[in-house]
């Protein structure tokens, strides 16, 4: 393996020690770094395919994938022209983006028991 | 105008969700070069900025700047952080003119005093006056002035602005100079470059919402996280200059094995900008990738630094002994060469110049 792939693992390995002991990950960002024609497509083949793919729709689609390598993401974001407007490579257990935000959890109650109160107040009307 | 809404109240009123929102974070984090660790800190501070009121004066200038940061396709991150400020003057973009164009600058000045950021594109011409380049019957000079009194902090778009760029270049005949050379009592960010990267643009303003402070700025007042690494040292090429394979001409066989431009006047080694890896339209490539070398437009007197073609960056030293010697040293090795390619820089610019289509023939005839 030539270029900067490798290097580039080796941060990888030492992300997963450091996840495997104390819970932290990290992240490694792609499109900031030179890599070189073949870095992409052999990292890509070191990591290979794992068993969750997730498509998130929110300023475009995101695409986080958990390669063979369990606890290593790979996360592609594009916007709504499909351009990417970032890419990395994640160590967690569960990329941030995939979990619900905890604002969001409180708005899908007082959602929830708003239609509730609809529906409830319709029954009555009837 | 500039109001009390809050960022994420605005983009939440657009229909763009918490997740949405953090995306657009996490890729500012990558742009600005903060650790990934840092989104959810940046989110919670852009979620409760409130928009800053931004002037902006197009002076001496093309308005390439301009173009830069508005051709970009949106929706993009620029389009996002160009909507999260109230851009309250900008004479090419408002829909207003005239005495009602100029009303609104002033009615801005005077509602946001202190408090608004200041854009500045254009250098200012100085000699006589500064009656070369004028707004509405008022110097670009006065101007400049009078605006700058009010300002938060000042943002100097482009190389005209940031280091007097093209009308500064020998013989400069409007007397044209930087901001930096007039205003002395505020704080000001350079973001050079002919034209700067949209992005570029839009970061600094993403780090000002962010954190109400300006970037960490290098010894020429530009933010370290876009400008902190040479284009030399972040270029794809790079390998080839360790191996010491250098095209000769632009149709050689070097040249279309994609070697390295440097022998070929390539600036890199002495440009410090984000080209290499943020690249240009949509990410499509920079010029280095499309087999030019870098013209070094992000740097002071970059016009006058003699040809664009011609050895001004080649070491007194055979290329081969000075890249064994860089190859062997790494990046000590590297930053030798880039120190010794400024001094060259500096010889070549105090002896200005200009090259013919006489000298490029000459120039690869030399050097095949």
């Amino acid at each position: 393996m030539s270029g900067n792939a490798a290097p580039l693992l080796h941060e990888i390995a030492a992300l997963l020690d450091r996840l495997a002991l104390t819970g932290e990950g990290g992240s490694v960002q792609l499109n900031g770094l030179p890599l070189q024609p073949g870095d992409y497509e052999a990292l890509q083949e070191a990591l290979g395919e794992g068993e969750v793919s997730a498509e998130i729709q929110a300023l475009g689609p995101s695409l986080i994938r958990e390669t063979a390598l369990h606890g290593v993401w790979w996360a592609t974001h594009r916007n709504a022209l499909q351009e990417v407007v970032a890419e990395s490579i994640e160590v967690t257990r569960c990329p941030a983006l995939l979990q619900t935000p905890a604002e969001d959890v409180a708005e899908a109650a007082r959602i929830l028991r708003e239609r509730l109160s609809v529906a409830t107040k319709g029954e009555h009307d009837v | 105008m500039s109001d009390e809404q809050s960022l994420g109240a605005l983009l939440r009123e657009q229909g763009i969700s918490r997740r949405g929102f953090l995306k657009f974070c996490g890729a500012m984090a990558s742009l600005m070069a903060l650790p990934g660790s840092m989104v959810p800190a940046i989110a919670a501070a852009l979620d409760k900025a409130l928009r800053p009121s931004v002037i902006w004066l197009s002076f001496q200038e093309c308005t390439g700047c301009t173009e830069s940061l508005t051709r970009s396709h949106s929706p993009t991150l620029e389009g996002l952080i160009l909507n999260a400020i109230s851009l309250d003057y900008h004479h090419t973009l408002q829909a207003a003119s005239g005495e009602a164009a100029e009303a609104a600058r002033e009615a801005a000045m005077k509602q946001f005093f202190g408090k608004y950021l200041l854009i500045v594109d254009g250098s200012i011409p100085t000699k006589d006056g500064g009656v070369y380049s004028t707004i509405a019957g008022v110097s670009n000079l006065d101007m400049l002035h009078e605006a700058a009194k009010g300002a938060a902090a000042i943002v100097a778009v482009g190389t005209c602005a940031a280091f007097g760029g093209l009308p500064h270049a020998n013989p400069n005949p409007t007397g044209a100079v930087a901001v930096s050379d007039i205003i002395r009592d505020k704080p000001i960010i350079n973001v050079s470059g002919c034209p700067p990267i949209p992005v570029v643009i839009t970061g600094v303003l993403a780090h000002y919402l962010t954190f109400g402070t300006l970037p960490e700025l290098d010894d020429l007042g530009r933010p370290k996280a876009f400008y902190g690494e040479s284009i030399h040292d972040r270029c794809y090429r790079r390998p080839f200059y360790d191996q010491g394979k250098f095209a000769k001409t632009f149709d050689d066989e070097g040249a279309r094995n994609g070697w390295c431009l440097f022998e070929l006047g390539c600036k890199g080694p002495t440009t410090f900008n984000a080209c290499a890896t943020t690249k240009w339209n949509q990410g499509t490539s920079f010029p280095i990738e499309s087999g030019h070398g870098c013209l070094g437009c992000s740097e002071p007197n970059f016009w006058d630094a003699g040809s664009f073609y011609h050895a001004l960056s080649t070491p007194i030293t055979p290329v081969g002994r000075a890249a064994a010697v860089a190859a062997a040293a790494g990046i000590v090795g590297g930053a030798a060469i880039a120190m010794h390619n400024r001094h060259v820089k500096a010889a070549a610019r105090s002896g200005h110049q200009t090259v013919t289509v006489n000298d490029l023939e000459q120039a690869s005839g030399e050097t095949k």
